[in-house]
């Protein structure tokens, strides 16, 4: 149980970082990060200290997060041979099916 | 004790930063290096480091694993994506060189990477927390849309953004006649 909850304090830690590279990464004149980051470290937050409570005594912020991040990258790449899957059934749909 | 792990951690964070990058427009100059940073970045992770710690080594080990089967399944897929028919002209010889890509992709996966040997409830478990993030991202973009437009007059497009305009327009017309 406590893995899961791990599992799943690093998925929020992991969506978080994603969003906040990406902002970070793509930002331009016309954006408006502001409301984007706060959510995001917000989430980011609730995401650590789950990790904090449900891992060893001890641990500091940067050992939960690496912990129960790293377990969140395991469980998003291993549902890439299922994407593959849908992918591989996409390709056949464009390469044999009719083109109207 | 070495700071080798960080490596890893970068690498995973220049694929995110390259391909965010990289699927911005061609008016912003960063666009360019974004994959070839997000290539780097791939490297990078899967030439792991020293002093991972556990849950860590096992999803660089996942990570080396996915990527043998993985990145020649992606080439496989564009290259089918270009053979395919549009407008009922197909390019069989890239539908051929695509499939044989792709189904060596599946064999390898299957024969090296034990692919659906995982435990299933990590990876449900990761996609709601990612759909949680997603679903308060949502939100966040609604609250900020919904807010009113500043007076600030936009910039007018450089010469180099004239240019490259003027250039697709002048193509996509140039098809049209040919047609």
């Amino acid at each position: 149980m406590a893995e899961i909850i791990l599992t799943l304090s690093g998925a929020l830690v992991l969506g978080s970082l994603l969003v906040l590279i990406n902002i970070f990464s793509a930002t331009h004149p016309y954006h408006k990060p502001l409301p984007l980051v706060i959510s995001s470290l917000l989430v980011m937050s609730v995401g650590l200290y789950i990790s904090m409570a449900t891992g060893p005594e001890g641990a500091t912020v940067l050992d939960s997060m690496r912990q129960s991040t790293s377990l969140a990258i395991t469980g998003l790449i291993a549902s890439s041979p299922v994407l593959f899957a849908i992918l591989t059934l996409l390709m056949v749909r464009i390469s044999f099916g009719r083109n109207h | 004790m070495t700071e080798w792990w960080l490596q890893w951690w970068i690498g995973l964070f220049m694929v995110v930063c390259g391909f965010s990058m990289g699927r911005m427009g061609p008016a912003f100059s960063r666009s360019k290096i974004g994959y070839p940073l997000a290539l780097f970045g791939l490297a990078l992770a899967f030439f792991s480091p020293e002093g991972l710690v556990d849950n860590e080594i096992m999803a660089s080990s996942t990570l080396n694993r996915t990527l043998y089967w993985a990145i020649p399944g992606l080439v496989g897929c564009y290259t089918l994506s270009k053979g395919a028919p549009i407008y009922n002209v197909t390019k069989p010889a890239l539908l051929l060189a695509g499939w044989s890509i792709v189904a060596i992709s599946w064999y390898v996966m299957l024969k090296y990477s034990e692919p659906f040997t995982h435990e299933i409830t990590s990876t449900l478990v990761t996609i709601f927390g990612l759909l949680i993030v997603f679903v308060v991202h949502i939100m966040a973009v609604r609250f900020v849309e919904s807010r009113p437009l500043s007076d600030e007059t936009v910039e007018p497009l450089s010469e180099s953004e004239k240019t490259y305009v003027t250039t697709v327009l002048s193509r996509n017309l140039k098809n049209m006649e040919d047609q």
